[in-house]
């Protein structure tokens, strides 16, 4: 009897698995291109501290997913020691390096296309930006500027990906993708410049999305409680599982964009609220930015319903990798380098945890907790720490944050089968 | 339906889970997996679970019909004495719970069994993904269960805390009640030796009416003492043992 109580789950299993393959095509390549500098091209920019320290996190957490990630980053002595072997793997951020990369990085998205794949490209900067007197946005290279015309004409336009990811981190980064206000030219020029400003805009590019940490004038933040810029830190977190909202494995542009909303609502000091641009891709407004159930080199860590408040993972180098504020009823999974040894840290307590394998789960709601003095002790420095992701994310936080914009929610979150 | 034919259906409805344990198996929940699919994993430890011998599982419609009623989804319990709470509000022996997972690239399954007094036992088992060989979805999850079967803790494993008063109590009520027998047994020993004529005193005139009247007076004291001690430890032993039948689980 037990064969052919058997035989209808077997073909059920197969129909799954056949069904999934069927719907996996065209597969996904994804690339990433990251590049982070400290030094600022103006004497008056003084060298940031943690931009490096972003860049080497980007490239911890693309490299783990994507077929090819490039580096281009002087790391600085705590940088290269903090990520052991890791400068070894870094090219300088200069144009020429940027031209030889995204040369590289194209020639293989062309290939992947032409075999009927999606390949998808990260474009991430950390570092100094500045708009300029004609309003021109431009992030530093350690040998000069690269501007929002090099952005397009050298990044964007020549772009073989099927989608683009722009994350830039860096003050004035609206400017460096969008353009805005008055032209500084002569009114007879207007029409020109303007048609030649129209080829330097997002709408352009449907294919491409922006994750942009300031919408004004605005200089980033670093915070050296976590050795990071405020926005990437969240932006990483987010990408790490944290905004998926839905418990469907993507986090879309809509999951980012209220997730960081969610982490600076507590932020009362307007001096330290962050004010960031998101913006889908005009293509697909659905557009993951990253989806937990593509083959990935992590470990992952579950979050179960009943856990609850601010949580974060630090790693064995003391690093905060990622960090949330869980509504309890939420399910959330984290995407982590399978490594090394982490903590799952909360309010005073902490517990350890290690990935066998890549690939391998641990469930955070089993691991075993226990006080946390370094976490009573409370030597951090400003109001980041108690404000930061001081307000719960979760679904209702997500539809309030998607009602108040007027814009349409992910799909509700995924549901057992309630049906007999 | 007299009371007669109720109690009999009653006890028809339970007859399946005679002998085994009551279990209830919640819907999984999905995590970067489909409903379905997350329903397939489901489908898969369900059959582990009722062909394992000692569990008897209630059917998933009983199960999901209780689910509807709460909502739609239990309430996401803090610590383990809710989860334990929730087993008994759902009228089970033992709950479990699940997770299934569809991350980089393969599925698991995360599986929680809790008893009614919030004892837990844990297991995490991938069901496919890089490194496993594929086809072993179905016998990984019945491995799955396995393992939560072999791990769990007896039921009733862990004496509950506070079962010392009906101890004491009927302690202290025996103690007095040996107490007030030995006496009983000293007062009719007194009232023997009365019921002699001299009870033991020698003498004449006012110093033998002394020793009797204090005789008499001894075996009354005694007699009352018994009395006393026999009453106290009967309610004693009556406190002692309203207290073990209250606290029956």
């Amino acid at each position: 009897m037990r064969p052919l109580r058997c035989a209808p789950a077997a073909l059920l299993w197969l129909a799954l698995l056949a069904g999934s393959t069927a719907s996996a095509a065209p597969a996904r390549a994804a690339y990433a291109l990251i590049i982070a500098n400290n030094t600022g091209t103006e004497p008056k920019q003084a060298p940031l501290r943690y931009a490096d320290d972003d860049g080497a996190r980007y490239y911890e957490l693309f490299s783990s997913r994507t077929k090819e990630t490039l580096f281009l980053s002087v790391l600085d002595a705590d940088t290269q020691a903090l990520h052991p072997g890791l400068a070894a793997r870094t090219r300088p951020p200069t144009r020429a390096a940027l031209k030889e990369a995204l040369r590289q990085l194209n020639a293989r998205m062309a290939e992947d296309k032409a075999r009927g794949d999606s390949p998808v490209l990260y474009f991430v900067f950390t570092g100094h930006g500045k708009r300029g007197p004609a309003g021109e946005g431009a992030v530093s290279l350690l040998d000069g500027p690269f501007t929002r015309t090099d952005l397009y004409s050298q990044v964007i336009a020549p772009s073989t990906a099927a989608f683009v990811h722009l994350i830039v981190d860096a003050c004035d980064s609206y400017f460096f993708v969008n353009s805005r206000g008055a032209l500084p030219v002569a009114p007879a020029q207007v029409q020109a410049v303007k048609g030649l400003l129209a080829t330097r805009e997002l709408a352009r590019y449907p294919n491409v999305g922006a994750v942009l940490s300031t919408t004004r004038e605005q200089e980033s933040h670093e915070w050296s409680a976590i050795r990071s810029g405020v926005f990437s830190h969240q932006v990483l977190s987010a990408l790490s599982g944290a905004a998926d909202v839905n418990a469907d494995g993507r986090v879309e542009y809509s999951e980012l964009s209220a997730f960081v909303a969610a982490a600076n609502q507590g932020v009362e000091d307007v001096r330290g609220r962050l004010e960031v641009s998101i913006q889908p891709p005009a293509l697909d407004r659905a557009a993951a930015l990253v989806d937990l159930g593509d083959e990935a080199r992590l470990g992952f860590l579950l979050l179960p319903a009943g856990l609850e408040g601010r949580l974060w993972v630090e790693d064995a180098r003391g690093l905060r990798v990622a960090e949330l504020h869980k509504e309890r009823e939420r399910s959330v999974v984290l995407g982590l380098p399978p490594s090394q040894g982490y903590f799952l840290r909360g309010a005073g307590r902490e517990a350890s945890f290690r990935f066998a394998r890549a690939g391998a789960v641990v469930d955070g709601g089993v691991l075993s907790w226990r006080d946390n003095a370094l976490a009573a002790r409370g030597a951090m420095e400003d109001a980041l720490r108690d404000r930061l992701f001081s307000v719960p994310f979760g679904p209702r936080f997500y539809n309030g944050y998607m009602a108040s914009l007027g814009q349409t929610p992910v799909a509700p979150e995924q549901q057992p089968d309630l049906s007999p | 339906m007299s009371l007669l034919s109720f109690a009999l259906a009653l006890s028809l409805a339970q007859a399946p889970c005679r002998g085994g344990e009551r279990w209830v198996l919640l819907p999984f929940q999905p995590v970067a997996l489909s409903t379905a699919e997350a329903r397939q994993v489901e489908d898969a430890v369900r059959r582990a679970a009722e062909g394992t011998s000692g569990v008897c599982l209630e059917p998933r419609a009983d199960t999901v019909a209780k689910v509807r009623a709460q909502g739609g989804r239990l309430p996401g319990c803090v610590d383990a004495a809710c989860r334990g709470a929730q087993a008994k509000a759902l009228g089970a022996q033992r709950l479990v719970r699940g997770v299934a997972l569809g991350v980089g690239g393969g599925r698991s399954v995360a599986l929680t069994l809790v008893d009614r007094e919030g004892l837990e036992s844990h297991t995490l088992v991938e069901l496919s993904g890089e490194g496993l060989p594929p086809g072993q979805e179905e016998a990984r999850a019945r491995e799955a269960f396995q393992e939560l079967w072999k791990t769990r803790l007896p039921a009733g494993a862990v004496k509950r805390p506070g079962g010392v008063w009906p101890t004491v109590l009927l302690a202290a009520g025996g103690v007095a009640l040996a107490a007030g027998v030995g006496f009983g047994l000293a007062a009719r020993n007194t009232e023997a030796v009365l019921s002699q004529g001299n009870a033991g005193c020698t003498g004449e005139g006012e110093a033998f009416r002394s020793c009797f009247t204090g005789r008499l007076r001894e075996g009354q004291r005694q007699a009352r003492t018994a009395n006393v001690l026999m009453g106290t430890g009967a309610l004693l032993g009556a406190g002692g043992a309203v207290f073990f039948v209250w606290e029956l689980p």
